[in-house]
């Protein structure tokens, strides 16, 4: 076993993330572009060591340090680089020879013997993304390349030492003021603690340092090397002598038991004064290569990433807890377009915040009103002041309040109707909305429809068949609400229409109704000859809350099922209860349409087939704006009629348009 | 059903700090005002954590593991620093235990990747249990995500331990364990009767 050359465990450094705090502020208050060195200070501890770590926190800038309980301070300095460059080219084995000179310095000086803690000293290369939270950092522990330390016996543990007791050493310990570095002397038979500054040169001695390594491992700390080098320098009477280190190693405040004692031979100084000496002690990255660390602190420094982080993870609970199968990245990633911003509007971007969803774009004509605060739950009084606010773009910018990461848009726009003609002073503008609109649907994975108007509904429903998005649509009465997902127009599969499933019908995702299937006119001018107070959407204000809840949790039930806007829904013909119970996903089941009525507090989920009529989702229509595209919907908006006779429904025209063009209430 | 007062908690908080002290054991006290709930128990603890287990035990719970793939995993060797928060919840009336990771570079540990390192210690038949009071909410001082145990059950496990002279040692000997937090026996001994001693004081020294 002698002869052996010892093993010194180098330096980890620990950083606590206070450390990465405090560097940001003082960068912004203080040090702003000066990237001259600045004193640091790091500790360590042998109190119940987990490994051979330096630790810097918050407290590494203070002018006046104090380590925290049983640690012991460690003087450093910080390079702080103002660009990723200067970090990358600057003179790495400059440096640490740099920082070496400095112990050579206070060696030289008498400054170690005074204040043997200067002993170890430490730097950090660093450069600080702030805008990121990205920190690059390479700590350095310098010591000098040799000489090597060859042991002289074998290493034996404070307790197998007999000359040594526990209670004497930890007595001395108790009683020296400076407790890193000093030295065990016997005098009369009692061992006792000297300071490194009051040591003669006496024999049998024993050199003692705080070790910060865990109970257990053979090697000293990084420690000893300089510890070691420090002696071969000051004392030369103990050249190629044996010398005796004891590495106190604390299991609690009372247990040093497992402290080693290493004993070796210090070599005589061979190098000339003159010499140029070499130093180590690079810090190795996580994967034991010689290269910096990145601290990502955007999780912790970010208020943004903060709340996103927060938002998923409450999200993420679910998932775990209750719904294994949940996919919350499908919802992250759904674009969703919002015609209108009122109450339902407001509503439904809510709720699409609070699954995750990232991505709302709104489009609205109107201005915020007074009356609008108290029922749309994105503005407020301040909004409708002005009198210039406009719904969709302060929507969008809410949205953005509430919640920093997502991705939102607020478009001023009226959407052109069906019997609403288009004057042709109007029709360059009206033909610019019509591309951005169809430049958004197409750009959108989910269209919902939540106007104040059933024309309104016509070309997002048209034009979310078109380009086979999945549409959601919400409409309210005085006290009920209608919520439903169209018929998808994405052909899977051959679709066979309604089928039998048990004593229930199912339908195919690809044959269910759009809001129009139902109708057998097209939409016309529906606020022509209303009052007033029809005008505005009179309803009992819980109406809209419950609608634009289901419209969410209806697309996010959908998008869950494997075969999303295809789903089949199923109803029944009877009154009578059934044996077979509609087939669920993770979520439950997945209706096609939800009216409910507050003046009982029921909803009733009917299922609705295709109508191949259709003003907005037959194929004849599909095809003819396929065709002719905006010439097709200038006909459109020009006359209702064209719609009706383009589909055929003109043969209904017995039928009382009064009776048909009902309200969104009835069912 | 055991709960605390808040004077109670008060009591319990400053004869733990007394016997941390005595101990040389880091429990930090932070008061954050006067008003009832504004004090509380802080340490920091050094962990390493092997995560490999971890995902083991996460495999086996959902079949599928969680998408890593935008962090480095944390190395199975790799020391992390543990925050501890000992809150007093005014609606529950018990201790709550907040905790939360650090890397040795300072970052965060996600609270996902938190959620299995805690995961994977919470063993065997009170794994369900645990796994339903483990959850995240913002640290009512601090208001950062935290993952905590939810205190809604800690009344009626805190009920099963018989009188307890320091309900706070109890709370933090019962719940701690299961998330790499060890009470030194030495503050049961404390509390104890004195042929518990013996038996903790050789289980204290062959640490």
């Amino acid at each position: 076993m002698s002869e052996e050359i010892l093993q010194f465990l180098p330096f980890k450094s620990f950083v606590n993330s206070s450390f990465w705090h405090k560097l940001a502020e003082l960068k912004i208050d203080v040090l702003k572009l000066s990237d001259t060195p600045e004193t640091v200070h790091g500790f360590y501890s042998s109190f119940q060591a987990k490994s051979h770590l330096l630790e810097v926190d918050y407290s590494a800038f203070n002018s006046e340090f104090t380590p925290p309980k049983n640690c012991f301070p460690v003087q450093g300095t910080i390079y702080n680089k103002n660009t990723i460059e200067e970090f990358k080219n600057c003179n790495k084995v400059d440096l640490v020879n740099l920082e070496g000179q400095k112990f050579i310095e206070d060696l030289k000086n008498g400054k170690v013997l005074k204040d043997p803690w200067l002993l170890f000293r430490f730097f950090i290369l660093s450069f600080a993304d702030l805008k990121c939270h990205k920190y690059y950092y390479w700590f350095g522990f310098p010591c000098p390349m040799s000489p090597t330390f060859t042991k002289n016996t074998n290493t034996i543990s404070l307790k197998e030492c007999e000359e040594l007791s526990e209670d004497s050493v930890l007595e001395a310990f108790n009683g020296i003021p400076e407790k890193s570095f000093f030295v065990l002397t016997k005098t009369e038979g009692h061992w006792i603690g000297k300071a490194l500054a009051d040591y003669n040169g006496e024999p049998d001695v024993y050199f003692c340092f705080c070790d910060p390594v865990e109970v257990g491992l053979e090697q000293p700390s990084w420690l000893l090397r300089l510890y070691a080098y420090f002696l071969m320098k000051t004392y030369p009477a103990l050249h190629s002598k044996s010398v005796k280190f004891l590495g106190l190693r604390f299991s609690s405040t009372s247990d040093i038991s497992s402290s080693l004692i290493w004993n070796l031979v210090l070599p005589g100084d061979s190098k000339s004064p003159e010499e140029e000496i070499k130093f180590v002690g690079w810090e190795t990255n996580q994967n034991c290569k010689m290269g910096p660390r990145i601290a990502s602190m955007a999780d912790s420094m970010d208020p943004a990433k903060l709340a996103e982080n927060s938002v998923n993870l409450n999200l993420k609970l679910m998932k775990w807890r209750l719904l294994p199968d949940l996919n919350l990245d499908v919802i992250a990633q759904q674009k969703c377009l919002l015609f209108g911003a009122g109450t339902l509007g407001c509503g439904v971007a809510r709720n699409l915040l609070s699954w995750g969803f990232k991505n709302i774009t709104l489009v609205d004509s109107g201005k915020v009103s007074f009356s609008n605060p108290v029922r749309q739950s994105l503005y407020k009084h301040e909004d409708a002041l002005s009198g210039k606010q406009m719904k969709a773009t302060t929507a969008a910018d809410r949205l953005k309040e509430i919640n920093p990461s997502a991705v939102t848009k607020g478009y001023v726009m009226q959407i052109p109707m069906p019997g609403h003609a288009v004057g042709d002073s109007m029709r360059e503008t009206i033909t610019k909305d019509l591309e951005t609109i169809e430049e958004l649907v197409k750009n959108h994975d989910v269209i919902f429809l939540l106007t104040d108007s059933r024309e309104s509904r016509w070309l997002p429903t048209m034009l979310g068949a078109f380009y086979k998005k999945i549409v959601i649509n919400a409409a309210l009465g005085f006290d009920s609400y209608l919520v439903m997902r169209h018929g998808s127009s994405r052909k899977e599969n051959e679709a066979s229409g309604e089928t039998d499933y048990g004593d229930l019908k199912c339908v195919n995702g690809q044959n269910l109704a759009c809001y129009f299937c139902n109708d057998v006119t097209a939409p016309g001018d529906s606020m022509k000859d209303r009052t007033l107070d029809q005008q505005c959407t009179v309803t009992r204000p819980g109406v809209s809350n419950i609608a634009s809840s289901y419209a969410v949790e209806l697309l996010v039930a959908l998008l869950q099922h494997p075969l999303r806007e295809n789903a089949p829904a199923y109803f029944q013909l009877t009154e009578k209860k059934v044996k077979t119970s509609v087939p669920e996903g993770i979520l439950g089941i997945i209706p096609h349409s939800i009216r409910g009525m507050l003046c009982n507090y029921e909803n009733i989920l009917p299922a609705a087939m295709k109508f191949n009529q259709c003003v907005a989702c037959s194929e004849k229509v599909l095809a003819e704006f396929g065709q002719t595209h905006f010439e097709f919907l200038f006909k459109a908006f020009e006359s209702s009629k064209y719609l009706e006779d383009l589909t055929g429904i003109s043969q209904y025209e017995d039928l009382e348009n009064d009776i048909i063009e009902c309200s969104d209430s009835d069912f | 059903m055991l709960t605390m007062t808040w004077e109670e908690f008060q009591k319990d908080c400053g004869e733990l700090m007394h016997l941390s002290n005595e101990f040389d054991d880091g429990w930090e006290l932070v008061s954050k005002g006067s008003d009832v709930g504004q004090v509380y128990l802080k340490k920091t603890e050094k962990v390493r954590e092997n995560l490999e287990v971890a995902i083991d035990m996460e495999e086996c719970l959902l079949e599928e593991p969680l998408d890593l793939s935008s962090e480095e995993p944390v190395q199975s060797d790799e020391l992390i620093t543990v925050e501890y928060h000992v809150v007093y919840s005014i609606s529950y009336q018990v201790p709550m235990l907040f905790f939360r990771g650090y890397r040795s570079n300072g970052a965060l540990i996600s609270l996902e990747e938190s959620w299995k390192l805690f995961n994977a210690t919470i063993k065997s038949y009170t794994r369900q249990e645990m796994l339903s009071i483990l959850t995240q909410m913002d640290h009512p001082h601090l208001f950062k995500p935290f993952l905590c145990l939810h205190p809604c059950k800690t009344a009626e496990i805190l009920g099963q331990t018989s009188d307890s002279q320091n309900k706070l040692v109890t709370f933090l000997s019962v719940f701690g364990p299961y998330v790499h937090l060890k009470l030194s026996a030495k503050y049961g001994m404390y509390f104890n009767e004195p042929e518990a001693v013996q038996n903790i004081r050789r289980d204290t020294f062959s640490r």
